[in-house]
């Protein structure tokens, strides 16, 4: 009488792990990308000063065994002097998008909530920033906070608030007419209340999300700035500045020491778009049951 | 004596008028129909008298005070869609004491079951939902309610379960209810008293 | 035209990050249809009624398990064979507005869905004036956008577009959901119509009043199951009815005796055996919890229920 005319292939609901669905692949994704970073900053914790030596008989080698990235005109190993280049760069990206986010969340939380003319003033902020061109605004701080990692960060964070601001403010704009928000004040709840239990738990799944979006974006600024030599002294050799050294030698066929930095940096970046894509499909109410 | 005196309201001043000069009056443990055809303003009137929109001329007042323009509100409106109604992301237990704390007698007449506490509105039903906004509602200072087509969506045998409990616990305590319905023949079941809102 | 046997539809739900679990909101589904008739799936508001419509128009999400007999016309009705007939002969009035693209004028959807019905430009064009005329909407209401339309034009703009093309099989989803009784006598009538011009309409809906003004066939739905199936004149008096949840249903009516007799709570689509009534039947027995009652034909319909 049961026949299966239309059916598809679910794993077994008892087992309750496996990689069938899109879930768990996404769950592994995510798993896999935070392994990294973590091993990454691990990696150039322990291998610390001693990779950094000089060496003169080494100097200017190719990809090796021996120096999978190549040395560069000092002798150094440049599989170290990379690890330690992310680690920098990446450092000063997260701290950038951490302040960034701060700032958003602040701006945006205010002009959701006190009233229309707040509201005014922060989307006239917003549109000044955005419309400013990136590199000018970032050069502007980071030269006059005086460079170095805090101008750095500060240069990045006041350029990249304004996308997550918008977010934020887009998404308290529509919970607070939610008819629950309104019935919850009808009910004797004050509007701080509402906005710590009501407001921001619905806010977090895009806010997370939209922050962790936010690194890639101000790793790769970050290792622009540094590029420019807009800050960082020559003994942090962030990727940027790692970069900016190669750009002298390749003329002379020295191809790994610019290759070979600037693919990490790239790799790293695309591991934090995945890591923010795969959060966005867990949190969504629509796909993260597939 | 919950009084609505010369109420008109527009949504703005170019709109046209939704009603005008509107006069309705509700005593305790009194229940009336409001019945009328769709998209004429009945769902605008039953947010106006809960406090959700401020009428453009006339007062709304309960044993003679004014409606507070923000907070508690001794008048309490049940929304149409209960799934709307409740955070989604909260426990049934956290929902159901967000205004006070139901005692026993109140969640046993309206049939919320213990198991439904750790579960969230995703894994409620319709009518289970506006029950439980129900009870949400029925807090110790609350005098009347607004009750804006709470079972146009639910199936017969819910909704004369939900009416049965509301009517019951509306005669105990002296609660006055205004049913907004399409559904003539709930009315004449409910209701007192029927008002058509006619414009 | 379209037979349904048995039909079961499941998902699986993730509760924590990695725990799954299994929702089965359809357990067992029979259903009849012919050409010219309006049969009703009326049961509680929830899941469970609107996946069958998603069923056969293949709609369903990724993570949904169907099992049973689906046949359009004799035929299996398999999710290849949807996809051609979808738009063409199957077509679907959903429940709410926002199946309409707030982003195009009306008349351009209702003209693209002719299109895709397989009428050229011109044709669907002149199909799309006549539904409309049809159903009573102005020439302007063509230019409008949905957020301009009111409820009861946007329900009759869901209907032209479902019947713009030559679909035998009309699937309609809470036709009546939130109208009052003008509108919803209205939404009903032209459903009847369509019937009575030879489409079959399959029409899904919480108001059994509502349901039998116009079908020919009611089906009751609960908890998953169709425990019964019946003429619309059976409806008239409760003893024309075997099982005892719709008995309980139509007393509960306002117009009829406005009564709840329930002995207990019935409990949930979670267990997995016996009656889905068991719990809340005045005339229940051993036998109701452990084994799930067998269809048996009554009439021209269907019950299950052990005491039938």
């Amino acid at each position: 009488m049961n026949t299966q005319t239309i059916a598809r292939q679910l794993p077994m609901p008892g087992i309750r792990f496996s990689l069938g669905t899109r879930r768990s692949r996404t769950l592994c994704l995510v798993i896999f990308c935070l392994t990294i970073f973590v091993g990454l900053f691990l990696w150039a914790w322990l291998v610390g000063e001693n990779g950094l030596a000089v060496n003169f008989t080494q100097r200017n080698q190719p990809p090796s065994w021996d120096h999978p990235f190549g040395t560069d005109w000092l002798g150094r190993d440049m599989l170290v002097r990379t690890i330690k280049g992310l680690r920098i760069s990446l450092g000063i990206g997260m701290a950038a998008a951490l302040s960034s986010t701060v700032f958003a969340l602040a701006l945006g939380l205010a002009a959701a909530t006190l009233g229309r003319h707040v509201d005014l003033v922060v989307t006239g902020m917003i549109d000044v920033v955005i419309s400013t061109p990136h590199l000018v605004m970032l050069i502007l701080i980071s030269f006059s906070m005086g460079g170095g990692v805090v101008g750095i960060i500060m240069a990045v964070a006041l350029s990249h608030w304004t996308r997550l601001a918008r977010i934020v403010r887009a998404e308290i704009m529509q919970l607070k007419t939610a008819d629950y928000v309104r019935l919850s004040r009808r009910l004797g709840r004050k509007p701080l209340w509402i906005a710590r239990h009501h407001l921001l738990p619905n806010l977090l799944p895009q806010f997370l999300v939209g922050l962790i979006l936010l690194f890639p974006h101000a790793i790769m600024h970050a290792a622009g700035l540094t590029f420019l030599g807009f800050g960082l002294p020559p003994h942090m050799p962030a990727i940027g500045v790692l970069l900016s050294e190669a750009m002298r030698h390749i003329s002379t066929g020295y191809w790994w020491l610019a290759v070979a930095p600037g693919v990490a940096l790239l790799f790293f970046v695309k591991l934090f778009d995945l890591l923010g894509g795969a959060l966005r499909m867990l949190t969504a109410p629509k796909t993260s049951q597939e | 004596m919950l009084e609505i005196t010369h109420v008109s309201f527009r949504y703005a001043p170019e709109s046209p008028w939704l009603f005008k000069d509107l006069d309705l009056s509700v005593a305790p443990g009194e229940i009336v129909g409001l019945q009328g055809p769709s998209g004429q303003g009945k769902t605008t009137l039953a947010r106006l008298i809960g406090g959700y929109l401020t009428p453009s001329t006339g007062s709304i007042t309960v044993g003679g005070m004014s409606l507070p323009a923000e907070g508690f509100s001794r008048v309490q409106l049940l929304f149409q869609h209960p799934e709307l109604a409740v955070d989604p992301r909260w426990k049934i237990r956290r929902i159901l004491t967000e205004g006070h704390d139901p005692s026993r007698v109140q969640m046993d007449a309206f049939d919320i079951q213990d198991d439904w506490l750790d579960r969230y509105p995703c894994e409620m039903s319709g009518g289970q939902l506006a029950r439980i906004c129900l009870v949400r509602a029925l807090g110790p200072d609350v005098e009347y309610i607004i009750a804006d087509e709470i079972t146009s969506m639910l199936d017969a045998l819910t909704q004369a379960r939900i009416w049965r409990s509301l009517i019951d616990y509306s005669e105990q305590n002296r609660i006055g209810i205004l049913v907004i319905s399409h559904d003539s023949a709930l009315l004449k079941r409910l209701c007192q008293r029927r008002i058509q809102l006619n414009t | 035209m379209l037979e349904i046997n048995d039909l079961s539809i499941s998902f699986s739900r993730y509760g924590g990050w990695i725990s799954r679990s299994q929702l089965r909101p359809i357990r067992c589904l029979d259903l009849k249809l012919e050409k010219g008739q309006i049969v009703s799936v009326v049961g509680e508001s929830g899941a469970g009624k609107s996946l069958l419509a998603h069923a056969v128009l293949g709609l369903l999400p990724g993570n949904a398990t169907v099992s049973g007999q689906m046949r359009y016309q004799g035929a299996d009705l398999s999710p290849t064979r949807i996809r051609q007939l979808r738009g063409r002969e199957i077509a679907f009035i959903p429940q709410s507005v926002g199946f309409l693209s707030p982003l195009w004028r009306v008349g351009g959807q209702v003209a693209r869905a002719a299109r895709l019905g397989g009428k050229d430009t011109a044709r669907a064009a002149d199909s799309r004036d006549r539904a409309f005329a049809r159903y009573h909407l102005a020439a302007d209401v063509k230019s409008m956008f949905p957020y301009q339309i009111s409820g009861g034009m946007a329900r009759r703009v869901m209907t032209a577009a479902a019947t713009v093309t030559d679909a035998k099989l009309i699937v309609a989803d809470e036709p009546t959901s939130g109208m009052d009784e003008d509108n919803s006598r209205n939404a009903l009538a032209y459903l009847r119509e369509l019937a009575d011009r030879g489409r079959a309409v399959l029409l899904i809906t919480h108001d059994i009043e509502a349901a039998l003004t116009v079908s020919d066939q009611v089906t009751v739905f609960l908890n998953g199951v169709s425990v019964e199936t019946a003429d619309s004149k059976d409806f008239e008096a409760v003893d024309g009815l075997r099982h005892p949840y719709t008995q309980q249903l139509l007393n509960a009516l306002p117009q009829r005796l406005f009564t709840e007799v329930v002995n207990g709570h019935r409990r949930g689509a979670g267990n997995g055996t016996g009656c889905v009534h068991f719990g809340a039947c005045p005339l229940e027995k051993d036998v109701c919890g452990h084994a799930a009652p067998p269809r048996k034909r009554i009439g021209n319909g269907w019950v299950r229920c052990h005491h039938a």
